[in-house]
């Protein structure tokens, strides 16, 4: 398999399809993987597959299982989808090893120990009335990117105990510093110039200007001829503040943070106040400070005087060592800043965002004569993946549509909203009375499928399409949540379809279904923002409860009722905090 | 009490599929006696969780009737689920039939 390449295969649950899938998988991978590693994958593949033809599907032939291989560059991405009850892969025990005699030893179980000895992620997740199984077997070169970055971190690490150490005698020279300002009684006008740097802490936003300033007074306690601050940008240091007088290879000295030696030598020389200029290539001297953030080096204060004979005084030293910790203060105030800033502007986007997905969600209600509707969406966070829409299509036929992308925050959005425009072209396009559910369906995954695979993205979708003059609901449903029909004589009856969210195949074909809906009939299509809630003994809600719900209210309620009071209710159950978008639909026959 | 020791070649998967025709075949040779059965793998590419357990269960069932079991010629994978489960402390693995069989005489 190449790099970004994905493939895809559904069988049908038996042994014999099983190994059809084991053959799939070492046909895709055979290439990636010395012959340990696809012998094992090859394994792990088929302990999901008999797991879920046992469990999901207690062994009965003929339902899907579907397996896509993704070749994610350092890692393969093994998803498995079936249809089956929820099956919870973590709550399986771990074999018994300590057998003392055969008899004691298992026949079976190793097969989700096997799996997880296996792969480097396993993961299950539901969505909809789907199982989800992701596993994650990393490549070899990724193993050694790994290691890599492992020695980088304990190299980092131990870069920063150095420079904690550094840290502490700085600390410790602060202590001095009390003494020296005594010693210092002559030199008030110094001291003032380093009070007033103090207090520009405050004052400059703009580190440039902050530096500057920095830099002049810094020159002027320390009677040096020249000075440069450089700050360090990722592995280099650049110069931010300089005086005229600086000489020119000085400026043009470009340090690299990966030249350690370099910097080692040039902080290990600070402590001893002076390095030979020589090592610079000019005559003079020179005094070069670290500039040090919370655990970090931020940069570098490097003075020179031209007069060999003219050294800097620890005096001079000291008080430059304690200024270029208030450069530090200051550059790590001013990254405080604008990641605050950040923030706040990340936030009004947000809104803004959200606004937008409103204003496309939330158009006004049809009128129709015969029918009632209701809707109401809202994002658990600020934007959401659900997408609903009511199209009347003409006089006696309408379009209800909810779909759910996986996920919630940007993506998700994005997701609604390519959902939002295909369902609205297909719709305009086609002309909206011929088409059925499960066409529009079939088209919005065919249309989006591209985009669905680029970014590893599902949706769960259904589309009602009501006909008044044959008095007819028409149904499909992508692996959607089931929605709820009421009768005045049936009761609730829940609406199943046994298709697979979109997203999984490009050309997957919708079945459609039709029910009768005439007078006093209701309908709810939700999101399952709506069932799957912990309630605050922890305990998942689930369908039954909204059945049960639905079948009260349904009764005695007109829909717009009935609908705000199942809202309400799931709202004050969530904890009054929403745990995933929540999106309904409602329709009622009055005539 | 027969000699006889029984070789059984298993076929080039072991799993769900297929797992019911070595649990046949070891049954038939231990109503036939003998001093045990070798398992040749030297075929097998594929061997699942299945698989394994219709192995311990052919193991108790052997020590039931006062018979040996033997493994020989694994291939990797079929190794590799042994070292996984840990179950290779219990069964006893040879690198070929001969030795298999003359380990029976032990």
């Amino acid at each position: 398999m190449n790099k970004g390449e994905q493939r895809r295969l559904t069988v049908l649950s038996s042994p014999s399809e099983v190994r059809l899938l084991a053959k799939f998988s070492t046909d895709a991978i055979f290439d990636m993987l010395s012959e340990e590693d696809v012998a094992s994958i090859e394994l792990a593949i088929v302990e999901v597959a008999n797991n879920i033809l046992e469990h999901a599907y207690n062994f009965e032939e003929g339902h899907p299982i579907q397996l896509s291989i993704s070749h994610r560059g350092d890692a393969l991405e093994l998803l498995f989808f079936d249809k089956g009850p929820a099956f919870e892969y973590s709550q399986i025990a771990t074999p018994n090893f300590a057998w003392d005699n055969v008899d004691d030893i298992p026949e079976g179980g190793w097969g989700v120990f096997l799996i997880n000895s296996i792969m480097d992620e396993v993961e299950f997740e539901r969505q909809g009335n789907i199982n989800i199984l992701k596993m994650i077997k990393k490549l070899p070169s990724a193993k050694i990117a790994a290691g890599f970055s492992e020695i980088e971190e304990k190299v980092a690490l131990l870069q920063k105990n150095e420079l904690q150490q550094l840290r502490r005698s700085l600390h410790e020279s602060e202590e001095t510093i009390n003494e020296m300002a005594e010693e210092l009684s002559s030199a008030y006008e110094s001291l003032n110039l380093f009070y007033s740097l103090s207090r520009d802490v405050a004052l400059f936003s703009n580190l440039n200007t902050f530096l500057k300033n920095t830099l002049e007074k810094v020159l002027s306690i320390s009677g040096a001829d020249w000075g440069v601050v450089r700050l360090r940008n990722e592995r280099k240091l650049l110069v931010f503040a300089s005086s005229d007088e600086c000489p020119e290879q000085i400026l043009s000295d470009e340090i690299a943070i990966d030249d350690k030696s370099m910097i080692e030598g040039k902080v290990a020389d600070s402590l001893k106040l002076e390095i030979q200029s020589s090592y610079l290539g000019f005559s003079g001297r020179v005094l070069c400070l670290p500039i040090v953030g919370l655990d970090e080096f931020l940069g570098t204060i490097l003075l020179g005087k031209d007069d060999l004979n003219d050294g800097f005084s620890s005096g001079d030293a000291m008080l430059i060592r304690a200024m270029a910790d208030q450069v530090a203060v200051s550059i790590e105030n001013n990254r405080l800043y604008s990641k605050a800033m950040d923030a706040e502007l990340d936030k009004q986007e947000m809104q803004r965002a959200r606004d937008l997905q409103k204003k496309l969600i939330l158009q006004k209600l049809p009128e129709m004569p015969g029918l009632r509707f209701f809707s109401k969406t809202e994002p658990a966070k600020q934007v959401g993946g659900d997408y609903l829409t009511l199209e009347k299509v003409s006089d006696s036929v309408i379009f209800l549509v909810v779909c759910d992308a996986m996920g919630k925050g940007m993506s998700a959005a994005y997701f609604s909203l390519l959902s939002h425009m295909a369902v609205h072209s297909i719709l305009l396009q086609q002309n909206g009375k011929d088409i059925t559910p499960g066409e529009l369906l079939s088209l919005v995954n065919k249309v989006m499928f591209r985009d669905f695979d680029l970014f590893g993205m599902f949706m769960t979708g259904f589309v009602g399409k009501i006909d008044l003059d044959k008095n007819l609901l028409s149904y499909a449903s992508a692996g959607h949540c089931q929605p709820i029909l009421f009768s005045p004589d049936h009761g609730v009856e829940l609406l199943d379809t046994l298709d697979f969210m979109m997203g999984v195949d490009a050309n997957i074909k919708y079945k459609d279904f039709h029910v009768d809906f005439l007078q006093d009939m209701k309908l709810l299509v939700y999101s399952d923002g709506l069932t799957d809630i912990i309630g605050t003994n922890e305990e998942i809600i689930g369908l039954e409860p909204l059945v049960a719900l639905c079948e009260k209210t349904f009764k005695n309620k007109d829909i717009a009722g009935a609908c705000e009071a199942i809202y309400d209710h799931v709202f004050k159950i969530s904890g009054e905090q929403l745990q995933d978008d929540i999106s309904i639909i409602g329709v009622e026959r009055v005539i | 009490m027969s000699e006889k020791i029984h070789v059984l070649v298993a076929e080039e998967r072991l799993d769900a599929g297929n797992i019911d025709v070595l649990k046949s075949g070891t049954s038939e040779l231990l109503k036939a006696g003998g001093l045990g059965i070798v398992i040749d793998f030297s075929n097998t590419k594929f061997i699942d969780s299945i698989g394994l357990g219709a192995l311990v269960s052919i193991l108790k069932t052997t020590s039931q009737h006062e018979m040996k079991v033997v493994l020989c010629s694994l291939s990797v994978q079929v190794r590799q689920i042994f070292e996984l489960t840990r179950l290779y402390r219990l069964f006893d693995v040879f690198d070929n039939v001969d030795d298999a069989k003359a380990s029976m005489y032990t």
